[in-house]
């Protein structure tokens, strides 16, 4: 199934400007199992939708530090929407 | 008739195709041995000629000859066999070239190259002037030029070697030339160049000779034609020197000169070679060469045939994710099947016992067993194959500009030659002398010499080296002359729809909420389609990523394929599929028939969410515009270029588009062999360029002046394609349109350097005073300009090139 994962980045490294973004989103891209990717830099967010059968978080997590990011899991907003 | 036509058919070396005509038979022969874009027209006028033959055409960037005649007049063998008496090679199309033989062609040449570079430095140093005398310094400036050029094309096997290689070729230039200084060969000389000549002319570049001799039978002037005049001339001017002994005259350097020429046109049909065998691996790179099989159920045992062996009446099993070999319908099972690249339908259509499927179309999720209604010829592939040969024989041709101007420049060459001569026979006579046999031989010769201009073999294949590397760096391929020559001149640019103009998958575009908002509608039908892996649920949970939507998680999914899904979010049931689906779970859609009616007939695929028994609301998915195509067709109408919509799709669905993007004119439900015909009436009065992707378009792609496909497109896209993206931005047409005027222009530019020099010079040969020496440096000029105007700042694009020469396929596929 598809899930949406937020990674926060919070490393030494961390994203800087629009190059950045385009640098994580490529490199993820390149996971079988991505669907889609939003990095910002002034959240320091990293966004994932990825497919849970194909691909686990460790792994995009892993992925992200191959090109130095340190990040960590962080905790979704409650789904207020659906309330 | 001859035995050709009893030999079984993997011997022959054409194929024969059905024209749909009883007294017409088509053949198709790939070519080799076509040398410039005159050869196309020689080949149709011979062969049309024929009696019994109805067309010919030739593609010169496909290598490819098609001819339709009359069986019962003329004979495939006896078409082809003019063909081969004409000099050409010929090989079934069908069979590709292994990539290690073109590899080994590219480093065959190179060495040729080298060898004939070396001989040329030696030459050089052979005929320096003395160091008092005031063209020693032309002389070492082109001695210069030729170890600076042998270091240019060693720099790309890395530094070491460039460097060894490049001192080596200095050494000995510089060596010959001060052994000579000091008399050291003394009486010898004009024997070593004219050994060194004849081994060039005869040995290293005896192929030359060949195709020059060719082209002269065909009544073609060219390149080869002119650079064998020049080395001939130079021949014949050193043997005159060696027999006759005339005082001060350069017997030597006649020898030198004819070695110089030839060493540098070596040099352009090598880089020619190189900027044509990448661009065809390039392609190449882009196909799935699978081959063609289907898995056949015959008596209740599933076995893999080729396609040929597929009958009518076959069942043929087509799995997940697997691409439909034939055409045919549904007899069990049930799945969501992708057309787009077959019919232009954006949205995945499903299939169930009794639909028709397509060869090509992509199945989804579910696995098909189809009956085999149409084979062979009859099939849908093999219909577009057939538009697309069509096409290609009636695609517009082009002269390449060098040939342009070459069909002009050598006869004035030889006119001159001859006026040359002419005079200094009967100029003193007029003035009651004696004619000048001894100066009108020199000139004449001279002439001939200073004619072939050196520089003009690489003019074309240097500025699209840095052109390709150019477009390369901005995600496009550019794949033939044509993309290069004809792009610049295109006033019109005709788009296909679905995959092109647009993103060619289902997207969100439209939210209804009834008895919610729209953010809490489209959370809550993520969290049922989370489950799904169907193309439309993938868009809808897609669709709330993009807007930040969380999406609760859900529990006991339930997947009915192709209507819709069910599942629990906490403690409520939600009901989330097609209107007849989501009604069939027990809610009531009656009061929105209108609402869902309406968003239909626009063309839209409707999703109604239902929780617990409230409908909450609908989602329409339809396919979306790529975000750059309303920009990229502004930037074409600032270019003052007309725009078209050409789709198999309905009026309706094309119209939402067009207008969407800002294009003038719309054709919609065009058959793919109609996008052909279309693009035809279109180029009675303009010049036309076709954007597609899908087999659909590819008749048409083949037909327009320029083919641009998406390298994510059908095989027969790109293979029909001049240019290719790879990006997938639609604005990359834009960047292959100013890369393609940049690298005319370039063209130009070398073009007009090259011939500068013998400008100059023919017309002082022709006084019968310039030494042939002169020539030689000449030639060193025009070519450093070239280089230098071709590469500046992006000499790496050179060195790339030249780098790969002769890598295995083992290297190229790790890249």
């Amino acid at each position: 199934m598809l899930k949406s994962a937020v990674f926060m980045v919070i490393g030494d490294q961390r994203l800087h400007c629009t190059s950045c973004e385009q640098r994580a989103v490529r490199i993820l891209k390149t996971l079988k199992g991505i669907e889609q990717v939003r990095a910002d830099a002034s959240s320091q967010r990293i966004e994932v939708l990825f497919d849970s059968a194909e691909l686990q978080e460790s792994a995009i997590a892993e992925r992200l530090g191959l090109i130095g990011y340190t990040t960590e899991a962080a905790i979704q907003p409650a789904p207020s929407a659906a309330q | 008739m001859s035995a050709a036509q009893t030999l079984p058919e993997e011997l022959r070396y054409w194929s024969e195709e059905p024209t749909g005509r009883a007294d017409r038979r088509r053949v198709r022969a790939r070519i080799g041995g076509l040398h410039c874009s005159l050869c196309t027209g020689t080949i149709e006028k011979v062969l049309g000629r024929r009696p019994g033959v109805h067309k010919v055409a030739v593609s010169l960037t496909h290598e490819q000859a098609l001819v339709d005649y009359d069986p019962a007049i003329a004979s495939a063998d006896g078409l082809m066999g003019t063909l081969r008496e004409m000099g050409y090679t010929l090989s079934d199309p069908r069979k590709l070239r292994p990539f290690d033989e073109e590899e080994r062609a590219l480093v065959r040449e190179r060495r040729r190259f080298l060898t004939a570079l070396g001989m040329s430095i030696a030459a050089m140093g052979f005929i320096g002037y003395p160091v008092n005398s005031p063209w020693f310094a032309l002389c070492v400036f082109s001695l210069a030029s030729l170890v600076a050029f042998s270091f240019v094309v060693l720099r790309g096997h890395g530094l070491r070697w460039a460097l060894t290689g490049t001192a080596t070729m200095a050494a000995l230039g510089t060596g010959i030339y001060a052994l000579k200084l000091r008399g050291a060969f003394g009486p010898a000389i004009p024997w070593i160049t004219g050994l060194l000549a004849l081994i060039l002319i005869f040995g290293v570049g005896f192929h030359i000779v060949r195709m020059a001799a060719q082209a002269l039978r065909r009544g073609i002037l060219n390149q080869h034609v002119l650079v064998e005049l020049g080395a001939f001339a130079g021949l014949t001017g050193g043997f005159i020197g060696l027999v006759f002994r005339p005082s001060h005259y350069p017997t030597a350097a006649f020898f030198a000169v004819a070695v110089m020429v030839l060493s540098y046109h070596i040099f352009s049909e090598w880089l020619s070679l190189i900027v044509k065998t990448r661009s065809s691996q390039a392609v190449k790179k882009l196909l799935d060469l699978e081959p063609d099989v289907a898995h056949v159920v015959r008596d209740g045992r599933e076995q893999e045939l080729p396609l040929e062996q597929v009958r009518v009446g076959d069942h043929v099993r087509i799995r997940p994710g697997g691409r439909v070999p034939v055409d045919g319908e549904v007899e069990s099972g049930e799945s969501d099947v992708d057309e787009a690249l077959v019919t232009g339908e954006p949205v995945p259509v499903e299939k169930s016992p009794g639909d028709k499927v397509v060869s090509g179309a992509l199945n989804g999720h579910g696995t098909l067993l189809v009956r085999v209604m149409a084979v062979g010829e009859d099939s849908f592939l093999r219909q577009v194959v057939r538009s697309v040969e069509e096409a290609r024989a009636l695609k517009p041709g082009l002269l390449h500009l060098v040939d342009r101007v070459l069909r002009v420049y050598t006869p004035f060459v030889l006119l001159t030659a001859f006026g040359a001569t002419l005079f200094w026979l009967l100029g003193p006579l007029a003035l009651g002398l004696s004619p000048d046999l001894g100066r009108a031989v020199f000139a004449g010769l001279s002439v001939l010499v200073m004619g072939y201009p050196c520089a003009v073999g690489i003019s074309a294949p240097l500025s699209i080296v840095r052109g390709a590397g150019e477009a390369a760096e901005r995600g496009v391929l550019m794949r033939t002359g044509e993309a290069f020559q004809a792009l610049r001149r295109v006033t019109h640019v005709v788009f296909d729809k679905t995959g092109t103009l647009t993103e060619g998958r289902p997207a969100l575009r439209q939210r209804v909420p009834i008895a919610c908002t729209e953010d809490e509608l489209l959370a809550l039908a993520s969290a049922a389609e989370a489950f799904s892996e169907h193309p439309l649920a993938r868009a809808v949970v897609a669709a709330a990523f993009e807007r930040k939507l969380p999406f609760p998680e859900a529990q006991a999914f339930e997947a009915v394929a192709g209507r819709g899904v069910k599942a629990r979010v906490g403690d409520t049931a939600l009901a989330v599929g097609s209107p007849a689906f989501v009604a069939a779970a027990g809610v009531d859609l009656s009061s929105q028939a209108a609402r869902i009616r309406e968003l239909e007939t626009a063309g839209l695929t409707v999703i109604a969410v239902a929780r617990e028994r409230t409908l909450l609301g609908l989602l329409a998915l339809g396919d979306a515009l790529r975000p750059d195509a309303a920009d990229t067709v502004k930037r074409l109408h600032a270019l003052g270029m007309r725009t078209s919509l050409i789709t198999g799709d309905n009026e309706h669905a094309a119209r939402h588009f067009a207008r969407a993007a800002g294009i003038e004119q719309v054709h919609a439900q065009v058959l793919p062999a109609e996008k052909a015909a279309i693009l035809r009436r279109y180029q009675e009065t303009d010049r036309v360029a076709m954007v597609g992707d899908g087999i659909n378009d590819a008749p048409a792609l083949m037909q327009a002046d320029v083919g641009i496909a998406f390298g994510t497109g059908a095989d027969i896209a790109i293979e029909s394609a001049d240019v290719v993206i790879l990006n997938r931005c639609l604005g990359a047409v834009l960047d292959a349109y100013a890369v393609s005027r940049y690298s005319y222009r370039k063209i130009v530019q070398n073009i007009t350097l090259a011939f500068l020099f013998n400008g100059i010079g023919i017309p002082l040969a022709a006084t019968g005073l310039v030494y042939p020496v002169w020539g030689m440096v000449a030639m060193a000029a025009s070519v450093t300009a070239i280089f230098i105007n071709s590469l500046w700042g992006r000499g790496n694009y050179f060195f790339e090139a030249v780098k790969g020469v002769g890598r295995t396929r083992a290297a190229v596929a790790e890249t």
